[in-house]
């Protein structure tokens, strides 16, 4: 999401207009999901929600390493909000699943609504954690280090279970050319709506964008050119002192 | 007549978001649900805020499971619910998101504002890291929201209201071991009132010796960007400002070598007052500081704490 550029009459951004691109948080998902494979092993699976572009999301977690892909689009379903999300997850869940673990990342970067994973884990009764920054398995359950505001909290969970990562949990790896090579042969599977029995009546928003603005920056940008470093330091620490801020 | 339902984990925010609810429809009732513990005397001073019924789930150093935190308040839901507001900390955020799969309802996070609507809601809220404020408009009533904090200066009334203490069912399919107290900087970086942070423009880890001498002028703390705490451990996670990392508010921050990810901004946005040093005067970083350095860092940092330090000579 570093290509957002409002409109300067309007300060409208257009959303329609900025590339599809892999969430970061969803890729320290993915990450995380491949080394637990390579530690204990299992089958990666993801799933991806929305307009076909997400295709292309797909191809690059399949050249990342993921074992399957599915996506779940449809016509009908002009936009997908995160009451929808979930319920396609809870649904897929029920159909493909059961898996053992449900991984996402936090927030995705453009909307940051963080209620995917809660709200798949109610559909389907399972335990959730969210904001976690350490995974470990144990058998049939995991061990997680949650970020709290007074501390990190070291929880136990029982599998099946929704987890959700924060970005420091793992640095995600790079596609090599090999492997986008291969995984661009790969077959990305559609899910109809059908298939999760549900409907695009059932998965209508119930929240819709209006309108989206770019925040008013109001600084003031004085350049002070530092070729005279001394000279810039001096200039500085009396515009502080005068700001009160020093 | 309508009721609010308003949440928190943290006793304090509770006030805020109370008197926030009560201004959206006068005359309301407003009932809340606190999950920490208080004593009765707190508890009662607490309803003076307007709260007509406290229901107190008192878990003394654990947090509930979302999922017993989000039954305890569907069961206390009246019918008549207008919206479940919450405040703004983690805890909250992940029970507003399980209660919003338990009642099938709109939730939407960090709202800056709320204006009612006969089938539901419109509020702003900030989106793309920070980049952009989405007006959003909300199909469905009852519908959840957390609301960023300081949206109003809370009001007491007159009178008080009724206090039941509820008891959470016991926890099934997960238990927490332990709570690891973050280590590191001495003051909080949500607290600070001055901060120095670093990004990529730091070319090794023997230059930080330089950055803690002007914090330590500036009496300030050290924070920084995702590479030199994620990548290059130089600095602990707990000193990682962003999106995902600490979001900041002090009078002065001042970036060195931080070109200014649009991650990075999202959580230095609400500073005072902004200085950045970059070699690169196309840095984005730039374009969201009140003072803006051009020059190498290397030269200007020295010169800076010379400057600081003849200012106490004077």
């Amino acid at each position: 999401m570093d290509s957002v550029r409002p409109d300067r009459s309007t300060g409208l951004i257009a959303l329609q207009n900025s590339q599809k691109k892999f969430n970061d948080f969803d890729k320290n998902a993915l990450e995380e999901a491949i080394r637990i494979r390579e530690k204990v092993g299992g089958k990666v699976t993801v799933l991806s929600v929305g307009e076909p572009t997400v295709k292309e999301v797909l191809k690059e977690a399949l050249s990342i390493g993921a074992d399957e892909a599915f996506y779940v689009s449809d016509p009908a379903v002009k936009e997908f909000d995160s009451r929808a999300v979930a319920l396609v997850v809870s649904r897929f869940y029920r159909k493909a699943g059961p898996f053992d673990l449900i991984l996402m990342g936090d927030g995705s970067v453009d909307h940051y609504s963080m209620q995917v994973g809660p709200r798949v884990a109610e559909l389907l009764g399972l335990p959730d954690v969210t904001y976690v920054r350490k995974l470990e398995m144990k058998g049939s359950s995991v061990l997680v280090e949650r970020d709290f505001e007074d501390g990190y909290y070291v929880t136990e969970v029982r599998l099946p279970a929704v987890i959700t990562v924060a970005q420091e949990i793992n640095q995600p790896r790079l596609p090599t050319l090999r492997s986008i090579l291969s995984a661009s042969k790969r077959e990305i599977k559609l899910v109809p709506l059908g298939d999760l029995t549900t409907t695009a009546a059932e998965l209508m928003p119930v929240v819709k964008i209006v309108e989206t603005h770019a925040p008013k920056v109001e600084r003031r940008k004085t350049m002070i050119d530092a070729t005279n470093a001394e000279q810039a330091a001096v200039e500085l620490v009396r515009s502080l002192q005068k700001e009160g801020v020093i | 007549m309508v009721s609010f339902v308003c949440v928190s984990d943290q006793t304090e925010l509770l006030p805020e978001v109370v008197t926030y609810s009560r201004s959206l429809v006068p005359g309301t009732r407003v009932l809340a649900v606190l999950f920490s513990s208080l004593e009765d005397e707190r508890a009662a001073e607490l309803t003076e805020y307007g709260i007509d019924t406290l229901f107190i789930a008192g878990v003394s150093s654990q947090k509930l499971s979302s999922a017993s935190a989000a039954s305890l308040i569907a069961q206390v839901l009246p019918g008549d619910t207008e919206a479940v507001v919450f405040a703004s900390t983690k805890f909250s955020k992940e029970v507003a998101a399980r209660l919003g799969g338990k009642l099938d309802a709109p939730f939407l996070t960090e709202c800056r504002s709320v204006e009612l609507t006969t089938g539901g809601a419109v509020v702003s809220r900030m989106v793309l890291s920070g980049n952009g404020i989405a007006k959003e408009e909300i199909l469905k009533k009852p519908f959840i929201v957390t609301l960023v904090r300081g949206l109003s200066e809370p009001l007491k009334l007159e009178k008080r209201g009724t206090i039941k203490r509820l008891e959470p069912s016991e926890e099934s399919g997960m238990a927490t071991l332990e709570i690891r107290q973050k280590g590191g900087s001495e003051v909080k970086l949500e607290e600070a009132q001055r901060i120095v942070a670093v990004g990529r423009g730091i070319q090794k880890k023997e230059d930080l010796a330089m950055v803690e001498r002007l914090a330590k002028l500036l009496d300030a703390s050290i924070g920084c960007t995702r590479p030199i705490a994620a990548d290059l451990g130089w600095l602990s996670d707990d000193q990682w400002i962003g999106l995902s990392g600490h979001k900041v508010k002090p009078k002065l921050y001042v970036a060195l070598g931080i070109s200014g990810q649009v991650q990075h901004i999202a959580g230095m946005r609400d500073s005072k007052v902004v200085v950045a040093v970059n070699k690169d005067q196309n840095a984005p970083i730039f374009a969201n500081s009140d003072y803006c350095i051009v020059g190498d860092l290397y030269k200007f940092v020295p010169e800076f704490i010379k400057a600081l330090e003849g200012r106490g000579a004077k």
